[in-house]
């Protein structure tokens, strides 16, 4: 094994890891307010169409990646409202075949393969090892990046992100305190339907610029998990992901890996998933916000 | 010989027109209507079956399960192309087609349901569920139920079942001997769907075809279990063009776009798809595509349905049916070297006149058969 396939595993992964890291960062802000997304899956296939579409029709790449903000935003009213007016049991996997209909009728047949193109950093990129594996990505990873701090920010360092893990912890009480725990419920869902949707549509724009039926391959479920093994702080999510995309790297690299190209292929395919399963398995018990899943009822309300 | 150019794929123009004609209703979110206005549009726009003669309705009904979608631009869009020209030519009645059927379980309840239905034949387009097959034909004696890339040995198939096969490991041998002979690296890649012997006869029949050309020739193989992951692919792909490939041979689905992205960031990468001719979907690395004309096998198995001439038994389709045909090289035609161009036509000559006697998916279907199969049994007569 040598230092071009260790590289390669690497930037592969971080790229892999992209879109399930924007997806896991969205769903750890619904889960904080206190809603369970399991949406997810179905959230990230809707981005993935809308910036597919995009594409096919001319208007490029960033413009697919932009349009998935306002989808997300309306696919995140319609969810609060399902869950925190209706207090709907919290899963729609019928979203996900809408998808395959929507792509039926608008993407039907074949387009022109496309990708966003891996940005250099200057100087950056040059560091031995770092450089070629962190600094040699397509932007939207890069943004990822970024957004995890913002996030961790948002949820930790403002008066906005102290309300609404007040709702996923007390939502009693943070009624009590004069706030409304709905609106906060909305807006975290909002919020988090925009970071998924844009994750979907970033894994189209990172590959090949085309919608296939469940194309996201159930990768918003693995972002649930990881949600759970980074323990709800987007920190350690991105380390979640990044495990989740390494170990998936590794199964290509397999060939080369000398006596390890023995192992039947199954047992690489199944290594991304092994892993989160023994991580989860192996980190600290981890509790989920208190009232997380649970529908709010306003007091006085009527049911 | 140029190869020839089946007419699978005429539907780009078509739709084109009609995404035009929705561009402004997506946004916001207007889901059910924009599909039903898209989906008028889309009919008055001509269809997707060209300009083939309709013919009068037979009583006679046809449903389809695959383990692709009708629009994947490969495995599942062929199959259902298929049925469609069937129901135009033949006055089939097309009763459904269940999409991205995976498990034997899936097959079965779909099967049945279909059987129920009062479908006359029903096609499992999946050569992993030859279970299936004989569950549905036992349960439901009325239906004939026939499954596609797959054996079921005789003793077990019931009287209203079959199997048809197009030989894939033909095609996938001329593309893998094209491959070697136009490789300049001496490495070549294969990304795969799953491992199950109708696809693996391709990875191995690719393999040994590149060793028929070039006994040196290092081939890389990689399941990456899936048809649709275009992340895994595009990763698998770019794995194995850092390590020196060049040709990179596709056998899975719609995930085949991710391994078009990984040959287009750099120089000098081809890949050669499956199923369907992708070279619109990446003129500037689409070297070729392995054709099985699993439209017009779908077909003929329907047409002989409707003549009442299925037996038990298992139908094969060889290149002398167009299976296993290479679409032509477009613009890369100057990629592939003259000497290649004429060799590959005398290979091809070789197995219509089994001359070159490419093995069948006893052998093939197993894991590392290509590379391990001795290269004068090829030509042993």
């Amino acid at each position: 094994m040598n230092s071009t396939i260790v590289i390669s595993v690497f930037a592969t992964g971080i790229a892999l890891m992209t879109p399930v890291l924007w997806a896991a960062l969205g769903e750890a802000i619904a889960e904080r307010a206190g809603v369970l997304n399991i949406g997810i899956e179905g959230v990230m296939l809707f981005g993935a169409l809308v910036c597919a579409w995009a594409i096919r029709e001319g208007a490029g790449i960033w413009t697919g990646l932009l349009l998935a903000i306002p989808v997300g935003a309306v696919l995140g009213l319609a969810l609060a409202y399902l869950w925190v007016s209706r207090g709907a049991d919290q899963i729609v996997s019928g979203i996900i075949g809408a998808t395959s209909l929507l792509f039926d009728e608008f993407l039907k047949g074949v387009g022109v393969v496309t990708s966003l193109d891996e940005i250099s950093i200057p100087l950056l990129s040059d560091i031995p090892w770092i450089g070629e594996i962190v600094f040699q990505q397509p932007s939207v990873t890069y943004l990822a990046l970024l957004a995890a701090p913002l996030v961790f920010l948002l949820l930790n360092r403002t008066w906005f992100g102290l309300y609404i893990r007040s709702a996923g912890e007390k939502p009693r009480a943070t009624e009590t305190a004069g706030l409304s725990v709905p609106a906060l419920r909305y807006t975290a869902v909002v919020v988090s339907c925009v970071l998924i949707c844009f994750g979907g549509a970033s894994l189209i724009a990172i590959t090949s610029g085309g919608f296939v039926t469940n194309v996201t391959a159930g990768q918003g479920f693995v972002a649930l998990a990881i949600v759970v093994l980074g323990r709800w702080n987007p920190f350690l999510i991105v380390g979640g992901a990044l495990l989740f995309g390494v170990s998936q790297a590794l199964q290509f690299q397999a060939q080369s890996l000398g006596f390890l190209s023995s192992l039947p292929p199954e047992a690489w395919l199944s290594l991304p998933y092994l892993v989160t399963i023994v991580a989860v398995v192996v980190a600290k018990s981890s509790r989920y916000p208190n009232a997380c899943g649970v529908p709010f009822t306003p007091a006085g309300a009527a049911r | 010989m140029s190869p020839r150019h089946p007419a699978t794929n005429n539907q780009g123009a078509g739709v084109k027109r009609a995404l035009r004609g929705c561009t402004a209703i997506l946004a916001a979110g207007l889901i059910a209507f924009g599909a039903a206005a898209c989906g008028d549009d889309e009919e008055a726009a001509g269809g997707t079956t060209g300009g083939s003669t309709t013919a009068a309705p037979v009583d006679f009904s046809v449903a389809l399960l695959s383990p692709g979608s009708s629009n994947d631009g490969s495995w599942g869009e062929a199959s259902y192309d298929g049925v469609e020209a069937a129901a135009t030519e033949l006055g089939v009645t097309d009763l459904g087609h269940a999409e991205n059927l995976l498990t034997p379980d899936e097959y079965t309840q779909q099967g049945a349901a279909y059987a129920k239905e009062g479908a006359n034949l029903v096609l499992m387009a999946n050569g992993s569920v030859p279970q299936s097959v004989i569950k549905v034909a036992t349960d439901y004696p009325d239906a004939v139920v026939c499954g596609a890339a797959m054996e079921i040995p005789a003793a077990d198939l019931p009287a209203n079942a079959c199997t048809y096969d197009p030989e894939q490991q033909e095609g996938a041998f001329s593309a893998g001997y094209l491959a070697a002979l136009t490789s300049k690296t001496g490495k070549l890649g294969v990304v795969a769907g799953f491992a199950f012997p109708a696809l693996t006869r391709q990875v191995e029949g690719f393999t040994l075809g590149a060793r028929y050309a070039n006994p040196d020739i290092q081939v890389q193989q990689v399941y990456i279990n899936s048809w649709t992951d275009t992340a895994a692919a595009k990763a698998a792909a770019q794995a194995q063009y850092a390590a020196g490939v060049d040709i990179v041979f596709s056998a899975t689905d719609s995930a085949t776009q991710g391994i078009f992205a990984a040959a287009q960031a750099g120089d000098d990468r081809y890949v050669i798809a499956s199923y369907f001719d992708s070279h619109e979907q990446a003129p500037d690395v689409v070297l070729t595509s392995v054709l099985y004309n699993l439209e017009g096998v779908t077909k003929e198995m329907i047409r002989r349905g409707t003549a009442g001439e299925i037996k038990p038994e298992g139908y094969s389709f060889g290149l002398d049916f167009g299976v296993g045909e290479l679409a032509p090289f477009y613009e890369l035609d100057s990629v592939v070297p003259a000497e290649a161009k004429t060799k590959l036509a005398e290979v091809i000559a070789d197995i219509e006149s089994g001359t070159v006697k490419v093995p069948d998916e006893k052998v093939l279907g197993v894991e590392g058969s290509g590379a391990s199969f001795d290269l004068a049994a090829l030509t042993a007569s």
